[in-house]
C-alpha cells in the first residue's frame, strides 16, 4: 500500500449565492455533488467505489465557499477524482 | 480517581507538568479494558513516563474525595438518562447477561452507583488488584525506536511490583432465549429496536470473529442492500447498522434500528429477520467479499496517519491478546474467509435461543 493523499477543492459559492426563494440550494447542490448519481455512475456504483477505497469524502458549505475534502490512499486517488467528476463537460445546464 | 494525584505529584504539580508539555490527555473505560492516553512531543517523553507511572501505581485519594467523585458519577448517570440509547443499552445488556459482568454498562447499575459513595475501601482494593504490571500494556507510538522505548519504560516503570492474582470472570451460562425487553420512554421519541444474538468471544485462530465483522459490512452497513432499502429507498429508519464488538468473553452481535413511524416496527423487524435468514441460507457472492476486504484494509491504514491514531488502534487489539500481532492474525482470517465460512458462522450464531430483542418506545 502507498501513502495517503489529501485533497481540497474550493468552489467560490456558498449560501450567500442562494437565489431569493431558493434558500438552501447551495447546500443541496453540494450534497448532490457528493452523493448523487452521475450520467456515468449510478448511486450504487458510487457507493461501492467509495466503500472499496475506504475513502473519506465530505463537503462543507459556508456562506461564501463550498469545500470538497478527499482523503484516500494513493492507490485510489485517480479513480476517486474520476468518481466525483460532476457529469460530462457538455451536459446541459438545468434551469433554476 | 486516577486524576486525583499522588504524594509525589499532587494534582497541581501533575497538571503543571502536562501543561508545560502542551500535552492532551484523557481516558476511557470499556467492558474489557481501561485506557489512559496522552499525546505530546518527543522531548517530553521522560517526564510524561515518570508522572504516568507515579499516578497509576500510587494514586492516593481521601474518602471525602471519593464521595465527591461518586456523586459526580451519579450526576453523570442522571444526565445520560436523558438519552434513549443509553437506557436501551442498559436494559439489553441486563436481559442478555443475567449472570456475567457484561450485563451492566461501564457506568454500572443505578442501584450500585447510588451506594458507591460508601465503598471507598473497595475502590482502593480494586486499584490494588487490577493496576499492576502483569495486567498492563504500555503502548508508545511515534518518534521512538523499540530499543529506546524498552529502555525508558524499564527506567521509569521497573519498580512497579506484581500484585495478587486477579480473579477470573466466571463464564456466562449459555443463552436461553429468545428474550424480549420492552422499554417505555416517558416522552415522545422515535422507537429504537435492537436485535442482539449471543456471539462467540473474540478469536483470531478461528473464522468466527472475522466472519461476524464481514457480515456487518456485507448485510447491515451503509454499503448493504438492507440499509439502502430501509434508510434510503423506503425511509423507514434514520439510523441502521449491525455490529460485532470484539470481547474477551462471548458478547453480542447487535443490529440497531431507529424507526421513523411506530406503526412500521413489525415491518422493520421482519425485514431484518428475513435478511438474517437469507444470509444463513445463501452464500455471499465472492465479489462482495472482496469489496469488503478491500474496505477493511484501506480503512485500517487510513486510521494510522498520526501517532495518536496508531496508539488508539493498537490499544483495542492489544487488549484482546496482549500483542500487536493480533492485528496480523485477524487480517489473515479476513483474507482466508470464504462464503462458506461466513454462512457456517452465521448459522451457528443467528439462532433463536441466542436472541434478545429490545424495543424502546415513547407514548403512542
Amino acid at each position: 500500500m502507498k501513502s495517503l493523499r489529501s485533497h481540497r477543492q474550493v468552489f467560490y459559492c456558498g449560501s450567500a449565492s442562494d437565489p431569493a426563494g431558493k434558500e438552501g440550494l447551495a447546500a443541496v447542490t453540494a450534497q448532490l455533488v457528493l452523493h448523487g448519481a452521475t450520467l456515468q455512475r449510478s448511486y450504487r456504483e458510487k457507493l461501492d467505489d467509495f466503500f472499496r477505497m475506504a475513502a473519506h469524502v465530505e463537503i462543507q458549505v459556508d456562506q461564501e465557499l463550498t469545500v470538497l475534502t478527499r482523503l484516500v490512499n494513493e492507490d485510489h486517488a485517480a479513480s476517486l477524482a474520476a468518481n466525483l467528476r460532476y457529469g460530462p463537460p457538455d451536459a446541459p445546464l438545468a434551469q433554476v | 480517581m486516577m486524576f486525583k494525584g499522588t504524594p509525589t505529584y499532587p494534582p497541581e504539580r501533575y497538571e503543571a507538568t502536562l501543561r508545560s508539555a502542551g500535552a492532551s490527555q484523557n481516558a476511557y473505560t470499556d467492558d474489557d479494558l481501561t485506557a489512559y492516553h496522552t499525546t505530546f512531543t518527543r522531548e517530553d517523553l521522560e517526564p510524561i513516563l515518570a508522572i504516568d507511572y507515579d499516578r497509576l501505581a500510587y494514586v492516593d485519594y481521601t474518602e471525602d474525595a471519593f464521595r465527591t467523585e461518586a456523586s459526580a458519577v451519579l450526576a453523570e448517570y442522571n444526565k445520560d438518562s436523558a438519552e434513549p440509547f443509553r437506557l436501551l443499552d442498559e436494559k439489553l445488556r441486563a436481559a442478555a447477561f443475567p449472570a456475567h459482568p457484561y450485563g451492566h454498562t461501564t457506568m454500572g447499575f443505578l442501584s450500585d452507583i447510588e451506594q458507591m459513595s460508601g465503598r471507598y475501601d473497595y475502590s482502593r482494593h480494586f486499584h490494588h488488584l487490577y493496576y499492576r504490571p502483569g495486567n498492563t500494556t504500555i503502548i508508545l507510538a511515534g518518534d521512538i525506536t523499540p530499543a529506546d522505548a524498552r529502555r525508558l519504560v524499564g527506567q521509569y516503570w521497573s519498580s512497579w511490583q506484581p500484585g495478587p492474582p486477579i480473579p477470573a470472570v466466571p463464564p456466562s451460562p449459555d443463552a436461553t432465549g429468545p428474550n424480549e425487553v420492552h422499554i417505555a420512554w416517558p416522552a415522545p421519541t422515535l422507537p429504537l429496536l435492537q436485535l442482539a444474538w449471543r456471539a462467540p468471544a473474540y478469536s483470531d485462530n478461528t473464522p468466527d470473529s472475522a466472519a461476524l465483522d464481514l457480515i456487518s459490512y456485507l448485510y447491515f452497513s451503509s454499503a448493504s442492500s438492507l440499509y439502502a432499502g430501509l434508510v434510503l429507498e423506503d425511509q423507514l429508519c434514520d439510523i441502521f447498522g449491525g455490529m460485532y464488538a470484539d470481547h474477551i468473553d462471548p458478547f453480542l452481535y447487535t443490529i440497531t434500528a431507529r424507526i421513523k413511524d411506530p406503526q412500521r416496527i413489525p415491518q422493520v423487524r421482519d425485514r431484518i429477520l428475513t435478511t438474517v435468514q437469507h444470509l444463513c441460507a445463501h452464500p455471499i457472492a465472492p465479489a462482495r467479499l472482496d469489496l469488503v476486504r478491500s474496505h477493511l484494509r484501506y480503512s485500517f491504514t487510513m486510521r494510522m496517519d498520526h501517532a495518536e491514531g496508531v496508539a488508539s488502534l493498537l490499544a483495542r487489539y492489544v487488549a484482546l491478546r496482549r500483542t500487536p500481532s493480533t492485528i496480523e492474525r485477524l487480517y489473515e482470517q479476513y483474507a482466508m474467509l470464504t462464503p462458506d465460512h461466513i454462512q457456517s458462522v452465521a448459522r451457528s450464531v443467528f439462532r433463536e435461543h441466542n436472541l434478545t430483542t429490545a424495543l424502546l418506545e415513547g407514548p403512542r
